[in-house]
């Protein structure tokens, strides 16, 4: 006969931890707008054909499959677009304090960036608000060399 | 068919020449181990190896489980086994469970466990039966073949958490001990 278990703790679990890494290399069109970063400077990609923007960079049109050759600084500051909060990390750890990660687009820009939102209160309204990044000071080239973002005021 | 693309070396990541990010995993897991075989772990812990038999076919199962597989019908009885048995399979291995390399190799192999039915085994590892290690491959040849005597080398008991590496691993040794 199957025993009937009653009590839990006869039954084992056994925990572990699976550990792998990945490299990933920007490519040719993405690597602009990294680089870009170092110098504290958006670029876009700009396609000859139809004119439109995209950020990140990239080396094809989307639209028109247009090989893009040009690349241009955007000075404008970037508005939020989406946000969300956060109670988890990464690995399901909870946080201390929520944090906000937000989508963020530049006017007449395809495209756009996820990042942290911080000095703020959660009661402000976010949407469409203007940001500004914080850069970190020893930047590599990638998109942790923005700190964070903040409300322009 | 040519590609266009930008092939990539391996100085090109050193030397810095292009962009990357690295990204390290961390992946959780916790494997509910069951009835039976939670029984058999809790048995490792007090140096005991535990089988299941079928009282259909008679068969004494080891890893235990709660039905048995040929005739499907629960098993009803645990079974004491001894912590001898006999090579049913084994390899010379140079890597870790991770691929890595090793410069001694390390042999797993499946041990048919003393008191179960033929080809009732363990997966576990095999040592040199005095200096632990192997050097190379014709040294574990030397002691070891299909069939050999094995015997388990318990952790100390208070070492022991109820896991397979209770036992450190199986050593060869004389037939009729």
């Amino acid at each position: 006969m199957i025993e009937k278990i009653d009590k839990f703790d006869k039954i084992k679990i056994l925990k572990g931890e699976k550990v792998g890494w990945h490299r990933y290399t920007y490519g040719n069109g993405e690597e602009i707008f990294f680089k870009n970063l170092i110098d504290k400077k958006f670029f876009a990609s700009k396609c000859k054909n139809c004119g439109k923007l995209f950020i990140p960079t990239r080396i094809y049109c989307e639209d028109c499959f247009e090989e893009i050759n040009e690349f241009v600084e955007i000075k404008e500051l970037p508005y939020i677009y989406s946000y969300t909060l956060l109670f988890k990390d990464l690995e399901d750890n909870d946080l201390k304090e929520p944090e906000i990660a937000i989508f963020l687009k530049w006017e007449n820009v395809e495209g756009g960036i996820i990042h942290r939102l911080k000095e703020i209160d959660l009661d402000e309204i976010l949407i469409g608000k203007k940001v500004e990044p914080v850069f970190k000071e020893k930047r590599e080239g990638n998109i942790n060399d923005i700190l964070y973002f903040k409300i322009k005021k | 068919m040519e590609f266009k693309g930008t092939p990539l070396k391996d100085r090109d990541i050193k030397e810095k020449k292009v962009f990357y990010v690295d990204w390290h995993v961390k992946a959780h897991y916790a494997w509910d181990c069951g009835i039976a075989l939670s029984y058999f772990f809790e048995g490792l812990k007090n140096g005991k190896i535990y089988g299941r038999r079928c009282p259909k076919c008679k068969r004494v199962m080891v890893p235990p489980r709660m039905f048995c597989e040929l005739c499907f019908h629960p098993t009803d009885k645990w079974i004491l086994l001894k912590d001898t048995g006999r090579v049913n399979t084994f390899s010379v291995s140079y890597l870790n469970w991770d691929a890595s390399r090793r410069e001694k190799p390390q042999v797993p192999a499946v041990i048919e466990i003393d008191g179960a039915s033929e080809g009732m085994g363990i997966l576990h590892l095999i040592a040199h039966p005095e200096k632990i290690e192997w050097e190379n491959l014709e040294e574990v040849l030397k002691y070891i073949k299909v069939g050999t005597k094995v015997k388990a080398v318990w952790k100390d008991e208070k070492e022991r958490e109820g896991k397979i590496t209770d036992i450190k691993y199986f050593i060869p040794i004389k037939e009729g001990k």
